[in-house]
């Protein structure tokens, strides 16, 4: 009986990001199977979740700036053209393989013009809460499409982006990305208190203060950024003093954190605005929170959003116009794109009326498409063909 | 110009630029050394770690080397020989400079050019355009320890940068001489109306209409994400026709995208111009009713200047030099980042005529007093002459 090929796992970076998230719950719960073919993993870029994907993976990054390949000595040298073909023939050479190929995300495409003809089959994962197709070199998209033999979509929007750009919409399914919350089943009400009285101890904050939680990557533009703001509106707010915000940066350094230290610094909001880089269970403090503040411009159906809905903790989100809101109207609030001050008037408002109230229902262990055991058989299936594709 | 002074004794000056595009620092050197080759008998060199398009005309008042980044640049990897040794030729290409003359670094980077010089025994002068961003997070350690070890001489670009120099980094504040930016105060004067009327109309603003501007580089630090903000909010909250440009875009720029997202999904993408870099400054200066400067951080801005010598009043926050300049009466100074007050204010401004005009004569006035070329250089040159004398 023949050995089956390996799973070929693609990805474009390891900074932390939600589609590398969704792709870890994946690999996690893959390795807890007994039974299976071996998966590996190729990163394109280096990056700070490094260690959490080689965790669950055999892992290997093309430009890693620690690693050791013949390329990697000539460029050291200084001699940068030479290092570049050395780096393209060590790559086709990695990449003449058979069996399948998960393109775990779209920023990974590049790959593929190394791929050997003899892969796949080839899907392509184009999650909700990337940065979509738009942002590839026509040359990348090109390929993307023509390697691609089947498309998992995040959300009805990745799939009409996925179609625009020529695939074929009976190879679409269209699969919310995983949610990995380990532990969920603890979720009571005493767990939910100590939680909160860790955070409390931590940031040195009351702990019966309402507190706003924002969670993300700490890319300068309008995520953090806009957090802060609202930060600094609310509690200038009848109803806002004395509000905690925290937001959590789970991997992020001192470098990437320091435009946002800056400005809490410049904005006087030191004992207002904390920030945690995280344990790996950013819905601990979401669990925790009174609101979640999704500051996010650009991204939708985020996964604090499906986490905080999950949990019951309500959300304030910038509406973008022609989208659905994902989470229902009984735990959040729109505002109208970039309106800062309505956001604050949000929050303020959650404050008012949500603060301190009994979560302790949970929907634990609910069978839903973004848990792993579901989603990740699903995603399996695709892979190992066992499954016919259409939406 | 070149060859002895009065003494006998050769003067040269090596002034260490960052580049030689048009931004703030080079500019100011450049009205530095016409002015120079007026009034001193100093030979000057210019030595640009980069290239850019004020190179004819700084070649034509210095002898000017573009030498390149010295290696390792940062934020690229790359140490080996083959780059060492390119170092050390661009080093041997400078010998013919005078060991002993003095060396003028203007602006805190375009210290890592002090690397291709030979230990000098004549004084060296600093003259830091920069504040905490310049600092704290772009330059990189070991250039940052041969900044603050070497000058004997301390100039900053406005109070704020002195406080910053005295406070964080321990400058002693007598070494410091506060000097403040200088611009060529007529340019504005000879720019013909029809020349401004033909730029409004090129971004669709009737001569009725208000045009709110600011012009920069799009980067975390300029506030681009405010001034989108500050868009939304002041079209948001008024009914009058108030438009807003930012001069000055790359379009390569991902943030550039944001910006236009941003502003199409806050229902703005026709109140809000993105205009690319101009050689004619001085006509877009003209072309705006008044000048916001949404900088979360700027020693002193020319372009502020420019603003003012065009009789605009400018808005800004109470970060970075420029309240220095604003005081009470040339526009007004907010709190950072009090988005809400800054856009009252540009409101008020925008539907008040005497007070716009009041404020923008005030500016003007002020700036030809203080900033001129003839007046600011000479006041320059009284300190850094006599430093030039042989010990």
């Amino acid at each position: 009986m023949s050995t089956p090929d390996p799973i070929q796992v693609l990805l474009g970076s390891l900074e932390p990001s939600e589609p590398l998230s969704s792709t870890i719950t994946f690999l996690d719960w893959y390795r807890t199977r007994s039974a299976g073919p071996d998966l590996e993993v190729l990163a394109l870029h280096p990056g700070t979740a490094a260690a959490a994907i080689r965790a669950v993976a055999r892992t290997s990054v093309v430009y890693d700036p620690h690693g050791w390949s013949v390329s990697r000595m000539v460029q050291r040298a200084g001699l940068q053209k030479p290092a570049a073909s050395l780096r393209a023939a060590e790559l086709r050479r990695r990449l003449q393989i058979q069996g399948p190929v998960y393109v775990a995300d779209v920023d990974a495409a590049r790959l593929l013009h190394r791929l050997g003809p003899d892969a796949g089959p080839v899907v392509t994962h184009l999650h909700a809460t990337g940065p979509g197709l738009g942002h590839l070199d026509e040359a990348d998209r090109r390929i993307l499409v023509e390697r691609t033999d089947r498309w998992i979509a995040g959300s009805d929007d990745a799939r009409t982006q996925a179609v625009e750009a020529g695939a074929d919409p009976g190879v679409i399914v269209v699969l919310p990305d995983l949610l990995s919350l380990p532990g969920i089943g603890d979720l009571d009400a005493d767990f939910l208190a100590s939680v909160r009285r860790d955070l409390a101890d931590r940031l040195q904050i009351p702990t019966d203060a309402p507190l706003a939680v924002g969670v993300g990557s700490v890319d300068w533009w309008q995520v953090p950024d806009a957090f802060l703001r609202v930060a600094w509106e609310v509690v200038r707010r009848d109803g806002g003093a004395g509000a905690q915000f925290l937001w959590v940066a789970d991997g992020a350094t001192d470098r990437m954190l320091w435009p946002l230290r800056h400005d809490i610094r410049h904005a006087g909001l030191e004992s207002v605005v904390h920030i945690d880089t995280g344990d790996g269970r950013p819905w601990h403090q979401i669990a925790a929170a009174d609101v979640l503040v999704s500051s996010r411009l650009g991204d939708h159906q985020p996964i604090g959003h499906r986490e905080a809905a999950l949990l019951d903790v309500p959300v304030v989100w910038f509406d973008d116009p022609g989208r659905p809101p994902l989470v229902d109207a009984d735990q959040g609030q729109s505002v109208p794109h970039l309106d800062i001050a309505a956001m604050a008037d949000a929050v303020v408002a959650t404050f008012g009326r949500d603060a301190g109230r009994d979560r302790s229902h949970l929907p634990a262990g609910r069978p839903a498409p973004w848990l792993p055991i579901v989603g990740g058989s699903s995603i399996l299936d695709l892979l190992t063909g066992t499954v016919p594709t259409g939406s | 110009m070149t060859g002895p002074a009065a003494d006998g004794s050769h003067r040269d000056l090596v002034f260490l630029s960052h580049a030689t595009d048009r931004s703030g620092p080079p500019i100011y050197l450049l009205h530095l050394l016409r002015w120079m080759a007026d009034h001193t008998d100093v030979h000057p060199h210019v030595l640009a770690l980069e290239g850019g398009d004020l190179a004819p005309e700084l070649a034509a008042v210095s002898d000017l080397q573009v030498v390149g980044e010295p290696n390792p640049v940062p934020l690229r990897r790359g140490s080996g020989p083959a780059t060492r040794a390119r170092d050390r030729w661009r080093a041997r290409r400078l010998r013919h400079l005078d060991p002993r003359a003095a060396v003028y670094i203007n602006t805190a980077w375009s210290v890592r050019a002090l690397r291709y010089l030979p230990d000098n025994p004549g004084p060296v002068i600093a003259h830091i355009h920069e504040l905490e961003v310049g600092l704290d997070y772009h330059l990189p350690v070991p250039d940052a320890t041969r900044l603050f070890g070497r000058p004997d001489h301390w100039i900053a670009a406005s109070a704020a940068v002195a406080d910053n120099l005295a406070e964080r980094w321990g400058v002693p504040r007598a070494a410091i001489h506060v000097h403040h930016e200088m611009i060529d105060v007529a340019a504005p004067g000879r720019v013909d109306d029809l020349e401004v009327a033909d730029l409004r109309r090129s971004i669709g603003v009737d001569p009725g209409t208000r045009l709110v501007g600011t012009t920069a580089v799009v980067n975390w630090r300029k506030g681009p994400d405010l001034f989108v903000e500050l868009a939304a909010r002041t079209v948001r909250s008024t009914g009058d026709d108030v438009h807003f440009a930012w001069l000055g875009v790359d379009n390569a720029l991902p943030e550039v995208a944001a910006i236009r997202r941003d502003a199409r999904r806050a229902g703005i993408a026709d109140r809000l111009h993105l205009v690319g870099v101009s050689d004619r400054p001085e006509a877009w200066m003209r072309a705006f009713d008044l000048f916001v400067l949404t900088a979360r951080e700027d020693a002193y801005p020319l372009a502020c200047l420019e603003a003012a010598a065009a009789g605009r009043p400018i808005v800004c926050f109470d970060a970075g030099g420029m309240p220095e300049f604003v005081g009470t009466d040339a526009g007004a100074v907010v709190d950072f980042p009090d988005v809400e007050a800054m856009g009252a204010v540009v409101r008020m401004l925008c539907g008040d005529d005497e007070t716009r005009t009041t404020q923008g004569e005030t500016a003007r006035r002020r700036v030809a007093e203080r900033h001129d070329v003839p007046t600011a250089a000479a006041r320059l040159w009284r300190d850094v002459g006599p430093w030039l004398e042989r010990r």
